[in-house]
């Protein structure tokens, strides 16, 4: 009996111990990069260093490390989010049932994303209340409204984040909030007449628009920038299989889109492409159009397809006389910005985000127009474009 | 840092374990203690370790003069007493008493933001008990700084407890042994602890707080289940910590105290008070009841004395009219059970006696967890209400209140001494003890997968 006690001791010593290789093999099979299923990146061990630890960054950066790094992380922590979302679906499925009334307007799903009217399909955010960040909408405009000898636009994203959809008539005041802070030559809004309209033009589960709708944002930038130019397209629709469960799905878990991903493409003239300083090929346009792609069931297909992220994405058509054009955008002008830059010699897509990584320095508008000869300023994108503070959990753009 | 974070649990406790055995002799072990204690403290506080040194070698230094020099050590014992006294009063209570000057007499004294050294109020007692003792001539002087600091600074309890009297560990600092037994029974009552903080209480936190830090006033039945649902998270929460800190210790080969005995099952709340956060119950006792006359006094002496111990109580867990409402609450609520309704109280059937308490101590907590007095009352007027309309919506669009709600059932079956029963039901029996390790087990692999999976994880008796 006592030997039976002191092994069973010593196996649960020896499970203990080995629980906590999930971090300490970490150093020898290496740390990763991104995460797939949340689209970003992840935080590394950090160096150690005196100034760093008497800041408290040296300790935050290690939780953060060891809590990303962690052997199959990734995969525990889809399975737990997962796992409250069935929970919660149950507990709402519960509660609906008791008290009908509860089958209007929004319902939450997660912490910040919702379900509108009962649709089983769709996940949206909210409007929050954006206006009390007027300095920091103010700071990101300053140097835009400075910028002198060129032409400067807007075109604003209306999507979820601020289109409250039980007072539609509300909607177009954050585009009206967030022009006021600027000097323009023009400026325009990608907007929805209610729920309805609004789901025709994004996807069920992704922040972005669908290729619906970036074809009409498409038409309304090239109205605004060169009204006398015809635009290209209408393309060639392609549906595929895969049922495309996007941003939205991917931090909440829940697969709920019945929406197969549509690629969009375009015959455009040939054009080089630099992406970060090399050339390349953005995006993998062919091989969704050939069915080369990944069928896992949250996979990023916007990203895949149409291309993903960088801190500086040039485009040369080799043509003169059109104009150089910057494009300062969020991941909604990824499958728009071969067809906006196909008006224009040369497009410098910049991502703010990125930027910064990339080119070692804060982007300087001032300086990069010079630097470039640029006569042409779109600024393009969503609520977050000019406020990248309000970012949800995982949700980026 | 927090037990329950990635970092403690994956770096420095294997880092301290693997030092601590592998060094061999007590000097050595204490050693390590400390010096890891001294890392574990400055990780969150890495300029406040100067102050927790500096006690250390003051306390201790008077600690010996108080031997030295018999006729001097009343004097010694103020100077002490000032110090320890003065550093938990300056930065506990310094903003509080300016504030509280300025909202009386609407002056306009500069409102001071004073950090809180972590866990002052936990090793501040802890020295207190130490110099008091040694004074009393109840336990004589440590001689070693080593082994003293040891004991201050022992990161299992140094931030948020159990109060470890020096007489308790006196012995285990200079001679402990540590057996496999001992490791493993210590081991498993880490991981329980950890899955009551990171299982029970970090969910039930959830609701309480989407409740009592909502913008616009929830329905009744919200505010209920919010205050529900926080009696829920600072027992899980605090008893889970000491499981954790009691766990530990016993890795190391000591044995400290238990702090909490189910406390929800009490039948009166004299009894709860004998059951919740005990080292703090009987630190109070030891160094301010009974010096102050106890019981063994004239009856408005006693009640006197009870109003004082319940104020300081209040006055210990935070600087805040809410902390001394609280401490009052209980003081009356005392004093009513010793001298008013004692007798009445003995003919209630046990099970009523059970409920009423735990409603007492529910609406207790509703007053320490408002963030002001104003607040308290606009969650009473709320919940006294009794209208529950809204209350599905409110959950409804409250994503992270109504995802935890489904463990409430649990963890108020976690309150009931079950697993004593069990024990008791089959003593020596081999399947329970196997089950045990078992379930401790998978609740440490659980609770790695929430603490991956969760963000919200603070400890509540931290900022104490």
């Amino acid at each position: 009996m006592k030997k039976q006690k002191t092994a069973l001791q010593i196996c649960f010593i020896i499970l203990f111990t080995a629980s906590l290789l999930l971090f300490w093999l970490v150093p020898f099979l290496g740390q990763k990069e991104t995460s797939e299923t949340e689209n970003r990146s992840l935080a590394r061990l950090p160096a150690f260093s005196a100034d760093a630890f008497l800041a408290g960054t040296y300790q935050e950066n290690l939780e953060a490390a060891a809590g990303d790094q962690l052997l199959f992380s990734e995969e525990i922590r889809s399975f737990v989010k997962g796992l409250q979302a069935s929970v919660l679906a149950f507990e709402q499925d519960l509660l609906r049932r008791l008290d009908p009334s509860l089958r209007d307007g929004y319902t939450q799903i997660a912490e910040g994303y919702y379900a509108y009217r009962g649709d089983e399909h769709r996940i949206v955010e909210k409007p929050r209340d954006y206006e009390e960040s007027a300095a920091e909408v103010a700071a990101f405009a300053r140097p835009f409204n400075e910028l002198e000898g060129v032409r400067r636009y807007l075109y604003f994203i209306g999507n979820s984040r601020v289109i409250d959809f039980d007072h539609p008539e509300n909607d177009g005041r954050i585009y009206e909030w967030i022009r006021s802070f600027f000097t323009l030559d023009g400026a325009s809004c990608f907007a929805s007449d209610g729920y309805e309209d609004y789901c025709r033009w994004f996807y069920q589960t992704d922040h972005h628009w669908n290729d619906q709708g970036f074809y009409r944002g498409y038409q309304e930038i090239l109205k605004l920038l060169k009204p006398d130019d015809a635009p290209a397209g209408p393309g060639e629709r392609l549906e595929t299989d895969a049922v495309f469960n996007g941003s939205y799905a991917r931090v909440t878990k829940s697969l709920r889109a019945d929406e197969h991903f549509v690629v969009r493409s375009f015959d455009l003239p040939k054009y080089a492409v630099t992406l970060n300083g090399k050339r390349g090929t953005y995006g993998k346009l062919k091989s969704y159009l050939s069915g080369r792609f990944s069928s896992e069931p949250l996979t990023n297909h916007y990203a895949n397809c149409y291309g993903g992220d960088y801190g500086e994405i040039v485009y040369d058509f080799s043509t003169e006389d059109r104009g150089r054009l910057l494009l300062v955008a969020s991941s909604y002008s990824n499958p728009i910005n071969a067809l906006i830059a196909s008006h224009f010699d040369r497009t410098y897509v910049i991502d703010l985000r990125y930027y910064e990584a990339y080119a070692g320095h804060v982007f300087d508008p001032s300086a990069y127009v010079k630097e470039h000869s640029i006569d042409t300023v779109l600024l393009l994108g969503d609520i977050r474009l000019f406020l990248p503070g309000t970012e949800t959990e995982g949700g980026g753009d | 840092m927090v037990f329950s974070s990635l970092t403690f649990l994956f770096i420095f406790l294997p880092a301290v374990l693997l030092f601590y055995f592998l060094l061999p002799g007590i000097k050595a072990k204490n050693a390590v203690l400390c010096l890891f204690s001294l890392v574990f403290y400055a990780w969150g506080e890495p300029v406040y370790i100067l102050l927790m040194l500096a006690s250390i070698l003051l306390n201790w230094l008077a600690g010996l003069g108080m031997e030295r020099f018999p006729r001097r050590r009343k004097l010694l014992l103020i100077l002490v007493l000032v110090f320890n006294l003065g550093a938990i009063g300056y930065f506990k209570y310094t903003g509080f008493f300016f504030s509280s000057l300025n909202s009386l007499f609407s002056l306009h004294l500069p409102a001071l933001q004073i950090a809180l050294p972590i866990g002052i109020s936990f090793y501040t007692f802890q020295i207190l008990s130490y110099v008091i003792d040694v004074y009393h001539g109840r336990t004589a002087a440590q001689k070693n700084l080593l082994s003293l600091a040891t004991y201050i600074t022992m990161f299992p309890q140094l931030v948020a407890g159990p109060i470890v009297r020096y007489e308790t560990v006196r012995e285990e600092l200079t001679d402990r042994h540590i057996t496999l037994n001992d490791f493993t029974e210590g081991l498993s009552r880490f991981f329980f602890g950890l899955g009551k903080k990171v299982l029970i209480a970090n969910q039930m936190a959830l609701v309480a707080d989407a409740v009592f830090d909502a913008a616009a006033l929830p329905p009744a039945g919200a505010l209920w289940i919010g205050a529900l649902c926080y009696t829920m998270q600072i027992y899980f929460d605090f008893s889970g910590y000491s499981d954790m800190a009691i766990g530990m210790g016993r890795m190391f080969g000591f044995h400290f105290t238990e702090n909490f005995n189910y406390p929800y099952t009490a039948d009166s709340v004299t009894d709860f008070w004998r059951r919740w956060h005990i080292s703090l119950s009987s630190w109070f006792r030891e160094y301010v009841y009974i010096p102050l006359g106890g019981n063994r006094c004239s009856a408005v002496r006693h009640i006197f004395n009870m109003l004082v111990v319940w104020l300081l109580t209040g006055l210990w867990h935070g600087a805040a009219w809410t902390f001394v409402l609280w401490g009052l609450y209980y003081g009356i609520l005392l004093i009513l059970e010793k001298y008013v309704l004692g007798g009445v109280l003995n003919r209630v059937p046990g099970v009523i006696r059970r409920i009423i308490t735990f409603l007492l101590i529910l609406f207790g907590w509703i007053i320490f967890r408002s963030e002001s007095l104003p607040a308290l009352g606009r969650f009473l007027s709320g919940a006294f209400s009794f209208n529950f309309s809204g209350t599905g919506t409110f959950f409804m669009s409250t994503a992270s209140a109504l995802s935890p709600l489904i463990l409430l059932p649990i963890a108020l079956l976690g309150c009931l001494p079950w697993t004593r029963w069990l024990a008791k039901r089959f003593p020596a029996s081999g399947v329970l003890s196997s089950l045990r390790l078992a379930c401790a087990f998978f609740i440490w692999l659980t609770s790695i997968a929430m603490l991956l999976g969760e963000s919200y994880n603070p400890f509540i008796y931290f900022r104490f």
